[in-house]
């Protein structure tokens, strides 16, 4: 193998390459190539901790040079081997200046460059009292992270590369005797099974890890908060951190996980039961509130309260449209308006949402052409879409709710519940590593939905089968 | 074979959401009724709203009939809070198919202005149901006007 490494192969590997830097060192009276890539490399420290030391070696032969480079002649925390043109690649794209002792070998040397967000607070998991420090894009910083959250020696981080182009880093984490090892092994298997070019976005990583998922709900949890994710790993869970993206991923996942906020561990248990609730009953009024509206005011008016059913007969004489293209035209505007919002920038995307939802909502209903009771049911629908903690979760809300308002639109409450029950089915045939979605409601305890008191909650949760159920005494 | 199961439960689901409920009528064709007089005329049953339509019959059923087809919107009966009943002496079955068992029910004399009755009517509600009717109650209250006023006198 040590033949096979070669000055020319190495330059052919990273030809036309314009960030590609070679250079020819003498060391120790003979030729040495040191090699690095620009930008990723910080070209002081390579200097002072690989050139200089590579310059001032005593003469000898070259396996005397290569030995002594890789055992403290050069004063790097980091000199790792590279046997074949493979391995030398890797490190340079990961920021090692690579020093090639012809005949012999190379040895990489950790020179990265400083260059890399610092550590700001989480843009969407915001918290009061919580901390502040939010993953970056650069998976040893996250790691480094978590390390401070959880400095239990039993933490493992096994690291690997996926994308055969993107050679992206992946690191899972987990605690050694406490998560379940199944957990653990199925997680590196599929990491293992993923042959793809680029293992860049979210969606990627999302889409390859759950297994091509057939449902818009999510099947791995994001969460962008250090102190979370290391709570996701001291309930039994598996954790991922992909290089380039400022998450985590906790494996597995159900209802419950999605429908807590870390803002539950920043208050007594009292209140963050209650929010608790008051999040699962927007929950339903997000998923329902439309299709519900649109079956009682097209087949069963006998529900609605008389004095109600007067005003709303009232602010809908002068409407052309029915209640159903209203609530679905209301509805896709709405969509409409959060897109808009996203792409535009943030002071101008709350501009077009202050505009299009007052502005033109207000515009619309004096205009006659859509009925006060319409928007107020599609807005507080919206407003209760974005009470729910997962962004993911929520999106998956709002696609369901489409389907509810037309089976509504359709057949009445009928309709509604035919929605209900499909969307029900849909949900328990979901499992997230073996975890059923609905694991926090299959056993008709409070437990899944309620903050518990953190001094009675001495057990993991049983599903997750860590391998130390008692978390404390 | 899961996916024909699949698209199998789909197309029933899908055909008995189209077949099964009633047609949809939008909130704004429906003209809403508090109040119903119900009047035994000599050429049979007239019903008349507070919402001012007036429908004449051989019976209750014709009456009704004749009351939608002759509204400007929807006659919209399942709202019907109050059911008024003058000079009526023909069976009350007839009316548990058309309005709610939890109608309140009262007799009538001289009652001008349904509208005015259905106000003084939601806070002088009379005691008994159409439900409790179709139980045997036969003990009903009577709605008066004398000089413009109205009250609701215990039998």
């Amino acid at each position: 193998m040590k033949q096979q490494l070669t000055d020319g192969k190495i330059r052919a590997q990273f030809e036309n390459a314009g960030d590609f830097i070679a250079r020819d060192l003498t060391c120790g009276g003979h030729m040495v190539h040191a090699y690095m890539i620009d930008g990723l490399v910080s070209g002081s420290d390579a200097s002072h901790y690989v050139f200089k030391p590579l310059s001032a070696m005593e003469p000898g032969t070259m396996e005397q040079l290569y030995r002594g480079a890789r055992y403290g002649t050069i004063y790097n925390s980091v000199a790792d081997p590279c046997d074949d043109l493979q391995s030398v690649a890797l490190k340079l794209v990961n920021g090692y200046c690579v020093v090639l002792f012809p005949g012999e070998g190379a040895v990489a040397f950790e020179v990265k460059t400083p260059e890399k967000r610092g550590l700001s607070a989480p843009d969407v998991e915001n918290t009061v009292k919580g901390p502040k420090d939010a993953f970056t894009e650069t998976v040893r910083t996250n790691t480094s992270i978590l390390r401070r959250h959880l400095r239990t020696p039993q933490l493992r981080l096994y690291q690997t590369t996926v994308g055969k182009r993107s050679l992206t880093c992946v690191t899972v984490a987990w605690i050694e005797g406490l998560t379940n090892p199944e957990l653990v092994k199925r997680m590196k298997q599929r990491l293992s099974e993923i042959d793809v070019d680029g293992f860049l976005s979210p969606a990627a990583v999302e889409e390859y890890v759950s297994g091509s998922r057939k449902t818009p709900f999510p099947l791995l949890q994001y969460t962008q908060r250090g102190d979370k994710f290391a709570q996701g790993l001291l309930t039994g869970r598996v954790g991922l951190l992909v290089d380039g993206l400022p998450l985590g991923y906790l494996l597995p996942v159900d209802i419950g996980y999605l429908m807590t906020s870390p803002e539950d561990e920043g208050i007594d248990y009292l209140s963050a039961s209650f929010v608790r609730i008051l999040r699962y009953g927007a929950l339903l009024m997000s998923l329902f509130l439309p299709g519900v509206y649109i079956a009682l005011v097209s087949f069963h008016q006998q529900m609605i309260p008389l004095p109600l059913l007067r005003a709303m007969i009232e602010s809908k004489q002068s409407v052309p449209f029915s209640s159903a293209t209203e609530v679905l035209g209301l509805l896709l505007a709405f969509e409409l308006l959060q897109e808009a919002g996203i792409h535009l920038p943030k002071n101008i995307g709350q501009s077009v949402s202050i505009i299009g939802g007052i502005v033109v909502g207000t515009a619309a209903v004096e205009a006659s052409l859509i009925s006060p009771a319409a928007l107020i049911v599609v807005s507080l629908a919206g407003v209760c879409g974005f009470a729910l903690p997962n962004q993911d979760f929520s999106e998956a809300i709002r696609l369901c709710r489409f389907g509810i308002t037309l089976a509504g639109a359709f057949a009445g409450l009928f309709g509604v519940a035919v929605g209900w029950i499909l969307l029900l089915t849909h949900l328990a045939q979901l499992e997230s590593l073996g975890l059923s979605y609905l694991a926090p409601f299959s056993q008709l305890k409070a437990n899944g939905i309620l903050r518990p008191r953190l001094v009675k909650n001495k057990l993991r949760p049983k599903a997750l089968k860590p391998l130390d159920r008692r978390s404390q005494k | 074979m899961k996916r024909w199961l699949i698209f199998f439960g789909v197309m029933v689901a899908a055909g008995l959401m189209i077949r099964l409920p009633h047609p949809a009528t939008d909130v704004s064709e429906l003209e809403p009724v508090e109040v119903v007089l119900v009047r035994q005329t000599g050429k049979g049953i007239e019903v008349e709203t507070d919402a001012g339509t007036i429908g004449r019959g051989a019976d209750l059923a014709l009456a009704v009939d004749d009351l939608k087809e002759h509204s400007m919107g929807k006659v919209f009966l399942d709202t019907a809070d109050y059911l008024l009943l003058e000079e009526y002496h023909a069976d009350y079955a007839a009316f548990y198919s058309v309005f709610r068992p939890g109608c309140r029910v009262c007799f009538a004399d001289g009652v001008a202005d349904l509208t005015q009755a259905g106000i003084f009517l939601q806070t002088h509600k009379p005691q008994k149901t159409l439900l409790q009717i179709r139980a045997g109650e036969r003990v009903i209250e009577r709605l008066v006007e004398r000089e413009g006023e109205l009250e609701l006198v215990k039998p």
